[in-house]
């Protein structure tokens, strides 16, 4: 597993610290033992299938339960200091519903009374800039797009170090979920904070992520930089004249298509595969079901691109 | 402090219903009903409640041997007119508090109160000092302001019907010994009845569903398990004498007693003494429930510290 570090940074530097982190549930073991990084000013995906363990990850990032070995988020043991951890750390998830008898106003008071990092008055200016929600509406009454931009108006007037979210665009159109991850670059990213981001739409985010990580079965099967994607994993498009030579080459997928072959592969140099058709980088759509897809789902899903 | 103040009222926006609005219904009700007597009957007011029997009619105040002024008759007489507001405040803090840490799981709200700084003790008691005190508190305000709405309407139409010197018996209104007395009585109450109010908490936070049930089944079960087994009541009689107030009636009867060597009767007998906290004190069962309650407030905490939904 590569590490996304900079030497340069000490442990205190980081904002996630893992070693040997797992999560048990009785006899299930939904987070295999795992060690990665995340210093600050990274945009990290997580990607893996329903019940991979990408939200028993990130419950144990934000001390929501339990887990084996070492974990320190800023420095800290999440699970013994959640709470004072929160007051650098901001998570959206899809499940976390707002309270529906609170008006906005209501919401923003309590935030204001709890957190001493937010700035009430920024939120109500960022709703008033970019949303129709007005103090007075009650939470029970918006649509869940305006919920969520009603959450991220919160979250973003925070002044936190780490930004978590889970799914946050379930149930949001293409124009919200655009907005969302546009705020989330314009409003909040900088070199001193670092955001987590867990979604099904990959195509929707692949743009705005610095890293990415894969899971599979509770296990991180991928964690690099998306820049090193671009080398490393590449598409050939190939003809059926080419397959044979184009297997030799050692794809981690294929996909066989009317007249042409799709064949993914993992490091292989793309002077080798050049002479046997067209060659492209793999989009992290095409890689998700290359190296997450299971052979009948993927067939319906890959949609052009590749399949295991 | 900022934080537990913001919490607290956020408890009370959740809960407002029961919290704010029912005694305030019920405020508006007994206003509506006493007023209309005052305004429309030819026979005044009739107040009677246990052993109260007091008319107000408009040419005379009737005046118990038990008091020494019109004012402090009137005054006590209204009070007890908040007694049904004071018992509804109390049955709605029961279910407020079996609620409280199931709904926010149950209604996926508690994912965002996590991502707040706020610790799971600090939530708890939040809500353990809401239901336990705070509702009950607005209650009394409740009955108060109900006091002295209706004092001044009588005033006003005891004026109007030309009875001289109506306006002396406000004076005389101990609204202020009233009111201290109502919460002190009932700081005590809460604290006796603690361990049941922190068991309903508990089991809030414990219940995978229907916290009602999860909550009653174990105490019937153990009313009923007692009672084959032993052939007694140790369970149902504590919560009874807890719940009802029964051990802290005995614990004040007892120190009077011992005390004043009489029982005591009149205006005085109603308001509270610094030697009722002490009673209070002196009784092991207080502390034993003070303990049990502790024990079920923190099994409320560390459960919702492994629960997320």
């Amino acid at each position: 597993m590569s590490d996304i570090v900079p030497s340069e940074l000490s442990g205190d530097d980081l904002i996630v610290d893992a070693v040997g982190l797992s999560k048990t549930y009785g006899q299930f073991q939904a987070l295999k033992p795992c060690s990665f990084s995340i210093p600050p000013g990274r945009v990290v995906g997580i990607f893996g299938p329903n019940g991979a363990g990408k939200t028993t990850l990130l419950n144990a990032l934000l001390g929501l339960h339990d887990y084996d070995g070492q974990l320190k988020l800023l420095g800290r043991d999440p699970y013994k200091h959640r709470a004072k951890l929160m007051e650098h750390v901001s998570f959206i998830s899809d499940v976390a519903t707002l309270p529906r008898w609170m008006s906005v106003s209501d919401i923003l008071r309590y935030v204001s009374d709890v957190h001493p990092r937010f700035d009430e008055a920024a939120a109500l200016e960022r709703l008033q800039r970019h949303t129709r929600i007005t103090p007075g509406m009650k939470i029970m009454n918006l649509s869940k797009g305006m919920v969520v931009q009603l959450h991220l108006s919160l979250v973003l007037a925070i002044d936190s170090r780490l930004l978590v979210l889970d799914e946050p665009t379930l149930g949001l159109d293409v124009l919200h979920r655009r907005s969302l991850y546009d705020a989330l670059i314009e409003e909040f990213f900088d070199n001193n904070r670092s955001i987590i981001v867990t979604t099904h739409h990959i195509d929707e985010i692949e743009q705005i992520l610095t890293h990415v990580m894969f899971l599979r079965d509770g296990e991180i099967i991928l964690d690099t930089a998306i820049e090193d994607l671009a080398g490393r994993f590449m598409i050939l498009e190939a003809s059926p004249a080419n397959a044979e030579a184009a297997q030799a080459l050692g794809p981690i997928a294929s996909r066989t298509g009317i007249g042409r072959s799709n064949y993914i592969y993992d490091g292989v140099d793309r002077s080798a595969l050049a002479p046997l058709g067209d060659v492209r980088r793999a989009t992290l759509t095409e890689l998700f079901i290359a190296q997450l897809g299971h052979p009948a789902e993927s067939a319906e899903a890959a949609s052009g691109a590749t399949q295991t | 402090m900022k934080t537990m103040v913001g919490l607290i009222r956020a408890e009370i926006l959740q809960h407002r219903g029961s919290l704010l609005i029912t005694p305030l219904v019920i405020a508006g009700l007994i206003a509506a009903f006493v007023l209309a007597q005052l305004f429309f009957s030819t026979s005044g007011v009739n107040i009677e409640f246990g052993s109260f029997d007091v008319r107000l009619d408009g040419r005379r105040i009737i005046d118990p041997d038990a008091f020494e002024s019109v004012g402090q008759t009137v005054g006590a007489a209204f009070g007890i007119f908040g007694v049904p507001i004071f018992f509804v405040a109390n049955v709605l803090a029961f279910f407020v508090m079996l609620s409280a840490l199931y709904e926010e799981r149950a209604e996926r709200t508690v994912l965002f109160f996590k991502s707040m700084p706020v610790s799971d003790t600090q939530a708890v008691l939040a809500k353990y000092v809401t239901a336990s005190f705070i509702g009950p508190f607005i209650a009394i305000a409740v009955m108060m302001g109900l006091t002295i709405v209706l004092s001044l309407s009588t005033a006003i139409v005891f004026t109007v019907r030309g009875v001289p010197q109506v306006w002396g018996f406000l004076l005389e209104l101990p609204l202020l010994r009233l009111f201290t007395s109502l919460a002190g009585y009932y700081s005590l109450y809460a604290l006796w009845v603690a361990p049941i109010f922190a068991y309903l908490l508990m089991m809030s936070a414990l219940a995978p569903r229907s916290p009602f049930l999860f909550a009653l089944l174990p105490v019937a079960v153990a009313v009923i398990a007692e009672a084959i087994l032993f052939g007694s009541d140790f369970v149902a009689s504590e919560i009874g004498n807890r719940g009802l107030a029964i051990y802290l009636a005995e614990a004040i009867e007892t120190s009077r007693s011992l005390l004043g060597a009489r029982a005591e009767t009149g205006f005085d007998a109603y308001f509270m003494r610094f030697t009722d906290i002490l009673a209070t004190l002196a009784v092991p069962a207080f502390w034993i429930g003070l303990g049990c309650a502790a024990l079920f407030l923190t099994v409320a905490i560390w459960s919702r510290s492994r629960k997320t939904l």
